[in-house]
Order: C-alpha cells, then sequence, then structure tokens
C-alpha cells in the first residue's frame, strides 16, 4: 500500500494529465453523443500523434533547460522540401527522405550550436532561428504552390493497419523509444543531469555541450519528421501549417508535469500533456465555439492543468 | 530566566523530526556554543530564530516577551541578525548594497545612494578591523572566503542584540577566524547575545564561554566552559564514547611518482607551480584561504585552464577539462556541495554513477545491475547512512551528502584524488571516517592532494605539507618540520623554525 | 597582503576585449547603440535624405509602442521572470480604446485611465498567481495571453474602430519637430535611473539574482512580483492605447508580435533571461535596432520573400556578437 502511494505520489503531474484528458473526453461524449465514435477517436489518435511527435524533441531540448521555438519553420520547411525533392514521384522518396530529415536535423544542428557552443539564450536563438528558416523557404518558394507530395506519402500517413492508424503506430514506437533512452541510456541520464545542474555535470565529466547539441539537433529532426508525416496526410502543403506547434509543444511538456528550468520531467508527461491538448481542442470545436472563446478556455485549462500538476511546494 | 529562551520548540520536516520539544537559553554578555552532530537540530533551531522557518509548536521569549517569528523580516525587525550556513548574498549586487540591503541607507529622496554606501562600508570595515575589501565588487566575483565575511559584517552592521554565527567559520583561514571570535567577544562583552555553531573544537574552546549540546533533536546538556573536558562533550554529542579522532599515519609512500605538475601556470593567478605527489601519499595543501589553492585544483582537474606540464605515472597528458582528468584516473572531490559536488535532485545513486557512465554500459543501455553493485559496495564501504541507494540526495544530511561525493570520486578508480576542503561543514563523527578513508586511501596506492582550512587536520592527516602564499609554493614541510606553528608561519610568508 | 582598494587578481580576470565590449560610458551601454548607430549609418548612405529631425519623429513614434512593451518587459526579465501575457494585453487595450473612445476631452482621458488600470489590474492578476502558486511565470503568462486575447478577439473580431482625431494627434504631436514619444522616452530613462537606486529598484535586482538571497534578508518577494507584473500591464496597455493613435484603428492580433520582439530588444540591449542583470537604457536601443533593421532592408532593395531571412539573420547576428561580449568578459570558469 505504502509503495502504491509513493508511486502516485512521485508521478503526480502525469497522473493528473490522463486523468485530466479522459476527464475532457467523458464530458464531451456526454454532451455530444457519438463524439467518442471509433472513427472521431482515430482522427484524435492522429493528431495526438503528430503533436506528440514533435514534441518528442521538445520534451527533451526543456529536459536540458532549454527551449525550442523554431519547430514551426522547421517542421513546414520539412514538408515543403520533401515536396520539392520528390516532385510528386513516390521513386524519389527514397533519397527524398533521408535528405529532408538530414536537413531537418541540420536546423536542429544550427540551433544547438547557438545554445551550447556559444551561449546564446535559447528562447532567442531559436526564436531567431525560427525567422531564418521561414525567411529561406520564403524565398525559396517565392511564395508559389508546391507539387503535390507523393502517394506513397500520403497512403503511408493517411493508412491504418487492422484498424490501427499508421501514424498512432509509428508514434508509439517512437515513445517507447524514447522513454527507453531516457530512463535506460548514459544519454538520457546526460540529459536529466545537465538539465539539473550544468556544473556538477561539467565536473563530472559529461560534455555538456555535446549533450545540448544532440538534444536540439533531435528536436529539428522530430519536427521535420512530424511535418512530413503531417503534409502527407494532408497532401499539400500552406505555409501556416506549423504555425500550431510553437506553443502546444511547449504546452504539452508543461502539463506533463516537467519543470521549464530543466531536469525534472519525462516524456511519459508529455504524452498526457499531448492527449489534454488534443482533446480540449476537439472538445472546444465540438461545442461549435468561436475561436475567440475557445482562446479564453484553453487559456484557463493550460492554468489548471499545470496548477493541479504542481508539486506540493517546499516546506517554510 | 534567561534573557532569550526557546521552550519546548518542535519541527518536523515531511515526516523526520527535527527537533521535539526543545529547550535553549541564552544570556546577555555570552558567547554561547550550540554543539551537535549534523541532523541533531541545531540549523533547524536556528532557522526558527531567524525566521526562516516556522515551528510546529513552542514558545519563544526574548527578554521576557513571547516572540512571534513568521518570516526572516520579523526576526530582523526584532534585532536577530543570522550568519547563515549557506550564505544570503545576493550575487548580482555589490558588497555594499549586500551589507546594507535591508535598512534604511538611503537618502532623503528614498534611494541608496552609491557614495553613502560605500562611506558607510568602510566606515564599517574601519569599526571591525577589515582592510582588504573594494565595497563596490561585485559579490558574485568573491571567493567563498571573502563572501562570508560579507555575510558576518552584514550581520554585524544592524547591531544586532542577537548575533547567530550558523558555521560562520567553515571558509574562513585561521587568521579571519581569530578575527571572528574576537569580534564575537567583542559584541557579548557590549552586552549582546552571541549563538555560536561550528564543527571546530579548537574554536569553541578558545571564543565561547557556555555551551549547549544538541543530539536528535533535543537538549542533552548545558554547561560553562570549564566545567567539563573536551571527551565528555564529544561523547554527549554523539551519544557514544569516541576515541582516537585523527588515524594512525601508517608508513605507506611509495617509490612512484603518481602525478607532477611542472612549471604549471593557471589562468593569471598561479605561476611556476611545481608538485609531486607519490602513490601511497597523502600531501597536504595549507595556506591563507585566497592563496591560489582553489586555482591550483580546478587548474589540476581541467575546470581552468594551464599551461606547462602535468604527468600521469611518468607519461606527459593533456587535461583540457574534468574529462580528461577523469579519463587519466584523476578525481575531485569538489568544495561547494550543492553546486559542485551534488545534483541535489538526483538520487544517491545515480549522483554516484554520474563519473563513470561509461563503465556501466551494456550494449547500448546502462546495466542496472552493475549499478546497484558498484553503488550497494560503496554506500556499505564509506558507510552513507540512508533509507536506500533511491534516496533523494538532497534528504541527506551534510555529512551523509559529502560521503556521497566522496564515493562517486571513488567510484570510476581513481589513482589520484584531489580533495578540495572536504570536511567543511561536516559533523565531527563523519570527520572521523574521512580522515580513517584518507589514509586507507594512502595504505592501497592511492595518491592524495589534501586541502584544508583546519592546520589539526594537516598536520595529522597528511605526510607531508605544501603551504601555498601568493600564488606561490611558499614551504614544503615534512616530518618533524610539520607543526601547526610552522603552517602559520609560511602561510604567513615567513620561512619555518627548522 | 591586499591593501584596501587593490582588487585581488583573482577578481580582475577580464580581458581587455570584454572590458571594451562590455563597458559603460556614465549610463549608456555600448555596443546596442553603437549597432544602432551603424543601422542608422546604413540607411543615411542609402537615403541621405532621411538624415532630418522629421523622419526621426517618425521613428521613433513607430517604435514607441514597442519601447514601452519593452521597458515593461525588461523589469520583468530583470526581476527573473517573463511576461507573455502582453500580447494579450495590448490586443485587449487597443480593441477597446479603438472601439469605444469617445470624442470629447473628458470622454478621452476617463477612456484612457480606464484602459491603463485594465492593463494593470490584468498584470496584477498575473503576479498574484506567479507569486501565490510558484508556478513558472512562462505558463501562467502564457495562459494569461491566450485568455485576454481571446477577450480581445470577442470584443473585436476583425480590424477596426475609429479613434477620436484628438486623441490620434494628441499623442503623436510633434513640438517643434521633436515628437511627444522621445520625450516620454527621455522622462522613462529618468525615471528609471531614479527608480534603479530606490528599494524597489534594489529588490527587483536582488530578486532576480537570487529569490532565496532576497527572502533570507527580508526582501518581499512576492511583493516585488506582484509590483513588476503590474507594471509590465501598465506599460503594455499604455502601448495598446499609443498603438491606437499610431495606427488609428484596433487590431485583436496586433499584440501578439509583440512578445518576442519585447523579449529580444530586451536581450539585445543587453538583459539577461537569468535575472539580476540589464537596465532599459539598452533595451530602447533594441526596440530601434527592430524597427530600423525592417527599413534598412527596404532601402536595401531587398525583396520581400527575402526580407524576412535578413531580419532573422541580422537578429541572430546581433544576439551572437552579445553573446560573444558576454564571454569574453567572463573568461574562465565561473563558481
Amino acid at each position: 500500500m505504502k509503495k502504491l502511494k509513493a508511486f502516485f505520489e512521485r508521478n503526480q503531474p502525469v497522473l493528473t494529465g490522463y486523468a485530466t484528458s479522459l476527464l475532457l473526453l467523458v464530458i464531451v461524449s456526454l454532451v455530444k453523443p457519438g463524439y467518442a465514435s471509433a472513427n472521431h477517436l482515430r482522427i484524435i489518435a492522429i493528431d495526438c500523434a503528430i503533436l506528440g511527435i514533435v514534441s518528442i524533441g521538445q520534451t527533451l531540448v526543456i529536459l536540458t533547460g532549454g527551449l525550442d521555438l523554431s519547430i514551426p519553420w522547421v517542421f513546414t520547411s520539412a514538408g515543403y522540401f520533401l515536396s520539392m525533392l520528390s516532385r510528386g514521384n513516390s521513386e524519389n522518396l527514397a533519397f527524398a527522405i533521408p535528405i529532408v530529415l538530414l536537413i531537418s536535423a541540420g536546423m536542429g544542428l544550427f540551433n544547438g550550436a547557438g545554445v551550447a557552443y556559444l551561449g546564446i539564450s535559447p528562447v532567442i536563438m531559436t526564436l531567431g532561428a525560427n525567422t531564418v528558416f521561414q525567411g529561406a523557404l520564403l524565398g525559396i518558394t517565392g511564395g508559389k504552390p508546391q507539387a503535390r507530395l507523393p502517394d506513397f506519402m500520403q497512403v503511408l500517413s493517411k493508412g491504418s493497419v487492422s484498424g490501427i492508424p499508421n501514424l498512432l503506430v509509428i508514434w508509439l514506437t517512437l515513445s517507447v523509444a524514447i522513454m527507453v533512452v531516457l530512463t535506460k541510456t548514459a544519454f538520457g541520464r546526460k540529459i536529466y543531469a545537465v538539465g539539473s545542474s550544468e556544473t556538477v555535470s561539467f565536473f563530472s565529466g559529461i560534455d555538456v555541450k555535446r549533450t545540448r547539441l544532440a538534444v536540439y539537433a533531435i528536436s529539428g529532426l522530430a519536427a521535420g519528421s512530424a511535418g512530413v508525416l503531417f503534409a502527407g496526410r494532408l497532401g499539400q502543403l500552406y505555409l501556416g501549417m506549423g504555425d500550431q506547434y510553437q506553443l502546444t509543444t511547449i504546452a504539452a511538456v508543461a502539463i506533463g508535469g516537467a519543470s521549464l528550468i530543466g531536469g525534472k520531467g519525462n516524456y511519459a508527461g508529455t504524452i498526457a500533456g499531448t492527449l489534454t491538448i488534443v482533446v480540449l481542442s476537439g472538445l472546444l470545436s465540438a461545442f461549435n465555439l468561436t475561436t475567440s472563446v475557445q482562446q479564453i478556455i484553453y487559456g484557463f485549462v493550460l492554468f489548471g492543468a499545470v496548477f493541479l500538476a504542481r508539486e506540493k511546494g517546499l516546506e517554510r | 530566566m534567561a534573557d532569550l529562551e526557546l521552550i519546548k520548540v518542535s519541527k518536523s520536516f515531511k515526516g523526520t523530526r527535527a527537533l521535539f520539544e526543545a529547550d535553549f537559553n541564552a544570556n546577555r554578555g555570552e558567547v554561547h556554543a550550540l554543539l551537535g552532530e549534523n541532523g541533531a537540530g541545531k540549523s533547524t533551531l536556528l532557522k526558527i530564530l531567524s525566521g526562516a522557518v516556522r515551528p510546529d509548536s513552542g514558545e519563544i521569549r526574548l527578554f521576557g516577551k513571547p516572540l512571534r517569528l513568521r518570516k526572516p523580516y520579523d526576526a530582523i525587525e526584532a534585532g536577530i541578525a543570522t550568519v547563515y550556513q549557506e550564505l544570503s548574498l545576493i550575487p548580482d549586487l555589490s558588497v555594499s548594497q549586500n551589507i546594507f540591503l535591508d535598512r534604511n541607507a538611503m537618502t532623503r529622496f528614498g534611494i541608496y545612494s552609491k557614495p553613502e554606501l560605500r562611506k558607510r562600508s568602510l566606515e564599517l570595515f574601519a569599526r571591525e578591523d577589515v582592510d582588504d575589501f573594494d565595497p563596490d565588487s561585485m559579490v558574485r566575483d568573491l571567493p567563498l572566503a571573502k563572501r562570508q565575511v560579507v555575510e558576518i559584517l552584514k550581520a554585524v552592521s544592524r547591531n544586532p542584540e542577537i548575533l547567530i554565527l550558523d558555521e560562520a567559520t567553515s571558509a574562513l583561514s585561521e587568521q579571519r577566524v581569530k578575527w571572528l571570535l574576537n569580534l564575537a567577544r567583542k559584541k557579548a562583552d557590549e552586552g549582546k547575545i552571541v549563538i555560536f555553531i561550528s564543527h571546530r573544537m579548537s574554536e569553541i574552546k578558545d571564543g565561547c564561554d557556555r555551551l549547549t549540546i544538541f543530539r536528535n533533536g533535543q537538549n542533552v546538556g548545558e554547561m560553562g566552559m570549564g566545567e567539563c573536558d573536551m571527551d565528555e562533550i564529544i561523547s554527549l554529542m554523539l551519544g557514544r564514547a569516541i576515541a582516537g579522532y585523527f588515524p594512525e599515519k601508517s608508513a605507506s609512500i611509495r617509490e612512484e611518482i603518481a602525478f607532477e605538475a611542472i612549471n604549471l601556470r593557471v589562468g593569471r593567478q598561479l605561476r611556476d607551480i611545481s608538485l609531486r605527489l607519490r602513490s601511497g601519499e597523502v600531501l597536504g595543501v595549507g595556506g591563507l584561504a585566497g592563496q591560489g589553492q582553489l586555482a591550483l585544483f580546478l587548474g589540476l582537474f581541467g575546470v581552468y585552464r594551464t599551461e606547462g606540464e602535468i604527468r600521469v605515472r611518468g607519461q606527459k597528458v593533456r587535461i583540457r577539462n574534468p574529462r580528461d582528468s577523469i579519463r587519466h584516473g584523476i578525481a575531485l572531490v569538489p568544495e561547494d556541495r550543492a553546486t559542485q559536488g551534488l545534483i541535489l535532485p538526483f538520487s544517491i545513486a545515480h549522483n554516484l554513477t554520474l563519473a563513470m557512465l561509461k563503465k556501466l554500459r551494456w550494449g547500448c543501455f546502462l546495466s542496472k545491475r552493475i549499478e546497484g553493485e558498484v553503488v550497494r559496495e560503496f554506500m556499505k564501504r564509506l558507510e552513507i547512512r540512508a533509507e536506500g541507494p533511491s534516496t533523494i540526495a538532497m534528504n541527506l544530511s551534510g555529512g551523509n551528502q559529502q560521503k556521497v561525493i566522496l564515493a562517486k570520486s571513488l567510484a570510476f578508480g581513481p589513482k589520484v584524488l584531489l580533495m578540495y576542503d572536504i570536511t567543511r561543514g561536516v559533523d565531527i563523527g563523519t570527520k572521523k571516517e574521512i580522515f580513517n578513508l584518507i589514509r586507507e586511501l594512502a595504505k592501497d596506492g592511492n595518491a592524495v592532494l589534501f586541502y584544508s582550512t583546519d592546520m589539526d587536520e594537516l598536520v595529522n592527516v597528511c605526510d607531508e605539507v605544501l603551504v601555498m602564499h601568493d600564488g606561490k609554493i611558499g614551504a614544503f614541510l615534512e616530518k618533524d618540520q610539520l607543526t601547526k606553528e610552522n603552517i602559520m608561519v609560511a602561510s604567513m610568508g615567513g620561512r619555518s623554525m627548522a | 597582503m591586499e591593501k584596501g582598494h587593490r582588487l585581488s587578481r583573482a577578481t580582475r580576470t577580464r580581458s581587455a576585449r570584454g572590458r571594451i565590449i562590455g563597458a559603460k560610458v556614465g549610463i549608456i551601454s555600448v555596443v546596442p547603440y553603437a549597432v544602432l548607430l551603424a543601422i542608422y549609418g546604413v540607411i543615411l548612405f542609402l537615403q541621405p535624405k532621411l538624415f532630418s529631425l522629421d523622419w526621426l519623429g517618425l521613428k521613433t513614434n513607430d517604435a514607441m509602442a514597442l519601447i514601452l512593451v519593452s521597458i515593461g518587459q525588461t523589469v520583468v526579465m530583470i526581476q527573473g521572470g517573463i511576461d507573455l501575457s502582453v500580447g494579450g494585453i495590448v490586443c485587449v487595450t487597443n480593441s477597446i480604446a479603438a472601439l469605444y473612445m469617445p470624442g470629447s476631452l473628458t470622454g478621452i482621458l476617463l477612456m484612457s485611465l480606464s484602459v491603463l488600470i485594465l492593463g494593470t489590474a490584468i498584470g496584477l492578476l498575473n503576479g498574484v498567481v506567479i507569486a501565490r502558486t510558484r508556478l513558472q511565470p512562462f505558463i501562467i503568462t502564457l495562459a494569461s495571453w491566450s485568455i485576454w486575447g481571446g477577450v480581445a478577439l470577442s470584443i473585436l473580431p476583425i480590424d477596426g474602430g475609429e479613434p477620436p482625431k484628438d486623441f490620434i494627434n494628441g499623442l503623436l504631436a510633434r513640438p517643434m519637430g521633436i515628437s511627444l514619444s522621445l520625450f516620454a522616452i527621455l522622462a522613462l530613462i529618468l525615471v528609471w535611473l531614479y527608480v534603479k537606486k530606490t528599494r524597489f529598484g534594489v529588490s527587483v535586482y536582488a530578486v532576480g539574482s537570487s529569490e532565496k538571497a532576497a527572502n533570507l534578508n527580508g526582501i518581499g518577494v512576492g511583493r516585488t512580483k506582484l509590483q513588476v507584473y503590474a507594471l509590465s500591464g501598465f506599460l503594455a496597455a499604455s502601448a495598446g492605447l499609443f498603438r491606437t493613435a499610431q495606427v488609428a484603428s484596433g487590431s485583436p492580433l496586433a499584440g501578439n508580435s509583440f512578445i518576442m520582439t519585447s523579449i529580444v530588444a530586451a536581450v539585445i540591449g543587453g538583459t539577461s533571461l537569468s535575472g539580476g542583470k540589464g537596465g532599459i537604457v539598452g533595451t530602447i536601443a533594441g526596440a530601434f535596432i527592430l524597427k530600423l533593421i525592417a527599413d534598412m532592408l527596404v532601402f536595401l532593395g531587398v525583396s520581400t520573400y527575402w526580407s524576412t531571412l535578413c531580419q532573422g539573420s541580422l537578429l541572430i547576428f546581433a544576439v551572437v556578437m552579445s553573446s560573444v561580449a558576454e564571454m569574453a568578459k567572463r573568461k574562465g570558469f565561473e563558481l
């Protein structure tokens, strides 16, 4: 019994996150029967998958005490580059996909270099990078519409495997992988160490700069992958497609109990946060609430979730 | 009825009982020592007096009147000034701003004026016999020893009725300690109450009039300074008899030179440093605080850039960062536990293995089995007292935290150990264990470089001692030249007595 | 032994380069103003006609809203926090003012006052929540931004509103060719130099430097937080009000761009995100830099498609220079 209590105490934020999203889902289904239909759940799952994959990177970055605000345009650029490189041809994907992923990781490395090796504040660096990537993409495309994405991509993103959407499978696989990395590898240990205390990590022989660099690279890679999958699902591209992920990834990680100073949190929490956000957005749309009211409610729920998930303060 | 009374005060933190119906009495005109092992409740008692912590129950009376302290501001208003163990200075403010932070050192227009602050600081420095501080320097730029002095000056500047010194001497050199003890005496003679916590017996003997001993959250004895002897005091503190504070110095020095620095330059502070560490040797480093010892240790470990030659077992090596040092079998046990040695939110196990992650590899993963073995082995060997390997480091006492740091430094199997002031703020029982460990390590053939501000420790634990003065090695003392007097003389720059 | 005024070698670790880069001439931090002058120089080179008081006055009005928000953001950052809600506050105050401001003098004054009070109240609310709940400012002000942005959208779904002419002319006035805004900026600088030395000012730096130590010293940490976020709210509201005059209309989304730009202006100006360091004098330069860069690109003939890239790159460049300057100042490991 004591062990169970300790488990609950330790993982309080995460469990609160799951509970909140479940509660929200129940509320919606009560008010709008049929909401929780298999079809709709599938859509929710896919939205979660995309947000979840992008948030993999954000989770790692936040764990090291940083922040990645360049996700929107890494995400969007990846989609566009894929379209430009593959030119609508599924065979070209064989080289197009690796190149796009490489570019995304490279964008992450750009961020990481500034943050880790030049000591630039992550907010500023990634924000500036976001603008740079946006500018680069605007310049390259000149605002012209792009070719459709190759069929293979669309099949991959829209398809399912025995009823379970491919994207969900991909996300779940990646989730397990990330959780294993964080808890059972040296790299994961280093991430938590660097996020908790850069000094102690340095004194312990950990290469702080390289760890940070790696984490931003992974974030770029995650954003790029998600962008590619999202574009495949949509079938087409539009310039604003990454914007919604600017703050939602951070919110997902924060709702999941991670500390924005670093060193505390895990991906299971981010999953809970992702669920909460997606279910919440769906709930708000289902009630046909105007964007303005949605936004107000979103603010309150964000506050509420983080408030409930907070750690009981230190005693005086 | 005493001038200051704490009556049946209790306080628990998250289930741990720090104080249980504890009493404490002190009077004007005394320098009153508060003794006890780490975790005995002394710090909690003082934190209650300083308003930083609220008691669960009990009463405080000052000059007969009850006192309600709900926050630090209340204590300051009541005339209680505290010098904290973890310093309470603001790094980005200047020395004078820190000293005169909470009071009306303001001009008519409601602002702190820099020239006014400077003037008052210099007056304060003159009054309290301090002459090597610049009031406008940033606290962030000051070494630990100097910060402690600023902290003390800050408390004194308020002319408090009660002056509390919680391990205020731990980072000070012997000379500054004398200064502080004089200061305490002076204040007591002026009719104030001075409460003094220290882990150094010599200071307590020299500086205090009365003492109270705490054990397990309760007052177990109160007496005047001359009334009982040291052994009795220690056994009251520990609840058991303790024999032989310092271990035997067995002859363990071998021929092999484990570590050598030749003409080392560290930053701008140190020049032409050469030293030689043999296997099985404990080489002490002494001298007044701030003479370059920290730069030396951090330079040897790779935290600071160095020029010159470093050899490990005869081989020339390049040390550019701590990773290189660790790779070559050199370990540093650092000064500041909270910010250099431990990741407080991590468990004991995770802290212990932080420097040896490579050795835990099992394919791509970390082997829980190997980790468990290593952690258990070291927890046993160093007698780390905690519920288990997953206890969070933050919840350990200072002594146990130091042991975890030691274990971490030993876990990757180094042959050379650089120990920087590791007994600072550590209780007597743990200190003894650490000394034994050091001699044991020497016997096993390791080389230890040991810096301490406590000359007793240097004389009794080390085989030889280098005394640093003004960024250079002033003297090298061995065998019967290794005495406290010689260390003192060399610290001041003089030649030792033959 | 060291003498009184001579600092030990340990404290004098700055390199010569660092001393120049991080230097201050009186109250002006050199680097941001040097960069600002450089950019202005480029603009003058391309368009010599702009060497006029008239254009400078125009620019000052252009930058005024950003400056106001950035000042508030700077103070919050020095205290160790961050205020994302300024976006929402600017949106909501701009929308209300544009829609509802009456034409009479008393009407204008009352409305302006009400709007300022609203902004201050929002900021105060933020501060209360941050101080009481110990949750991170980022999240609280993020939620606040979302809420008040939503309120703005409800009040004014699309751009519109017609603020009275008197109001516009009043705020944008340029007596003797120098805009009122410039006077306001100078006044703010003077006020800041005074406030910096008051107990409030020192508390802001103290809490930003070490909240724990500040508390132990009897500083009202919670109260300082309240004051700082209230101030930010007040300034954001004044920015919203000014924008109403500047653009002569209201927009429910206008405030959003101010969030990041205010942070960047502060960082360019030398304020650190971690707290305890910085000041508004540099921030003002930072805000001007951001505004002038956009103009400079137009004059350089950069096509609109590539201008975003240039702006972003210049931003990064400025930040890199600032970081390099910091690093040069702090050679060696800081303990």
